[in-house]
């Protein structure tokens, strides 16, 4: 058990921390959501009404989403774009798929090789992108509950302002939720692309994500 | 297959579970009223059987607090005397019910109804409303 927990230390701790933040975003959810029911002159609901409201959830899955498709967008842009002294890019020269040779696939892979990467076919294909197409499901599946707890987050205010609702399909091209969505997508792509540049020169001592402290600069795709 | 590997596969399941659950509860509450459009039905149509009925101090019993203060106002301190001055049309029968949250909106062949939920269950909160395209309603009756 202490060595399953050592070896996933890492899983464990973001784990932890993922629902501690949910909590705490629910209990402040909820007294801001009635705060402003005060405010309006509705009555104030409960926690559990709360976590099952449209507010709670495009809370939630605006920034699910987000998070999805920045490391989406990031383990694709990867694959063929270089950042020069970064140890989150590869080394020079070496952008695209690579060969099979490099990727350990088909008659290249060995007897520990995952399975789908050993048989060839469409299944070592499939299994080739397999970690982009989990990040896109899950960047695809936050979206749409986003669209639908935003479209009924909006009626909501809509119908307390003594307007008429818009529809679904309506709302995808509406205001709201590209505010909501671009909102997310550019305070992300800051992040990760802030990142590649700033590993070139500082360094975490210890830190995968930066280079040994006594690397050079110019020093691409070489991690600590 | 060395203990490292399964002990990850273990965690990734685990998140994968934890991921399609979280994603299925939230795409199964969001959006959702709770079935509440039979209740909205029903408090607008009292709403609207008292007015037409002209028992005023039944009808103000179906609206919001702050709907009722505004009819006290304009009544002398009586939300029924209040009521009796407006002028509401007959509804007519067809209706339609959108409920998203704690707000409604019930549609009748001639009138429209905006409700809200209150501590005590839903309540008119503005009544006698005609669209005015993409700006909010002009009601007869509504809250302050």
């Amino acid at each position: 058990m202490r060595r399953f927990v050592r070896e996933n230390s890492l899983s464990i701790v973001f784990g932890v921390m993922f629902l501690l933040a949910l909590l705490g975003q629910a209990f402040a959810g909820w007294y801001q959501f009635n705060d402003q029911q005060l405010g309006d002159g509705y009555h104030q609901i409960t926690l559990g009404r709360y976590l099952t409201s449209a507010d709670f959830a495009v809370d939630v899955t605006e920034n699910w989403q987000s998070e999805y498709l920045q490391f989406l967008l990031y383990i694709l842009a990867t694959v063929w774009f270089l950042q020069k002294g970064s140890p989150e890019s590869k080394e020079l020269g070496k952008a695209g798929l690579e060969s099979d040779e490099d990727q350990m696939v088909g008659p290249h892979a060995t007897e520990n090789s995952p399975r789908w990467a050993r048989v060839g076919g469409l299944r070592t294909a499939l299994y080739s992108y397999s970690l982009c197409l989990t990040m896109a499901a899950i960047f695809l599946a936050s979206w749409l509950v986003q669209s639908v707890a935003g479209w009924a987050a909006y009626n909501e205010t809509r119908l307390g302002q003594l307007r008429d609702p818009v529809s679904w399909h309506a709302y995808l091209v509406h205001a709201d939720f590209w505010a909501r969505t671009l909102q997310n997508w550019q305070s992300e792509l800051l992040a990760v692309g802030s990142m590649a540049v700033l590993a070139i020169y500082p360094r975490q001592r210890g830190s995968p994500e930066s280079k040994p402290v006594g690397a050079p600069h110019h020093s691409t795709g070489t991690e600590g | 297959m060395g203990e490292g590997v399964g002990d990850s596969r273990k965690v990734t399941a685990v998140l994968r579970i934890l991921a399609v659950g979280v994603t299925g509860l939230l795409v199964l509450c969001s959006g959702c009223n709770n079935g509440q459009e039979e209740e909205v039905r029903q408090r607008a149509d009292n709403f609207e059987a008292a007015v037409h009925g002209r028992d005023w101090t039944q009808a103000c019993k179906q609206l919001a607090p702050t709907t009722r203060d505004e009819l006290a106002q304009s009544g002398g301190g009586s939300c029924a005397k209040g009521l009796a001055n407006e002028t509401l049309e007959a509804p007519g029968s067809a209706h339609k019910v959108k409920v998203f949250g704690t707000t409604a909106q019930v549609h009748y062949a001639h009138d429209t109804l905006f409700l809200g939920r209150f501590a005590d269950g839903w309540r008119v909160i503005a009544a006698g409303c005609t669209p005015h395209r993409n700006e909010p309603y002009a009601c007869v009756v509504q809250g302050g």
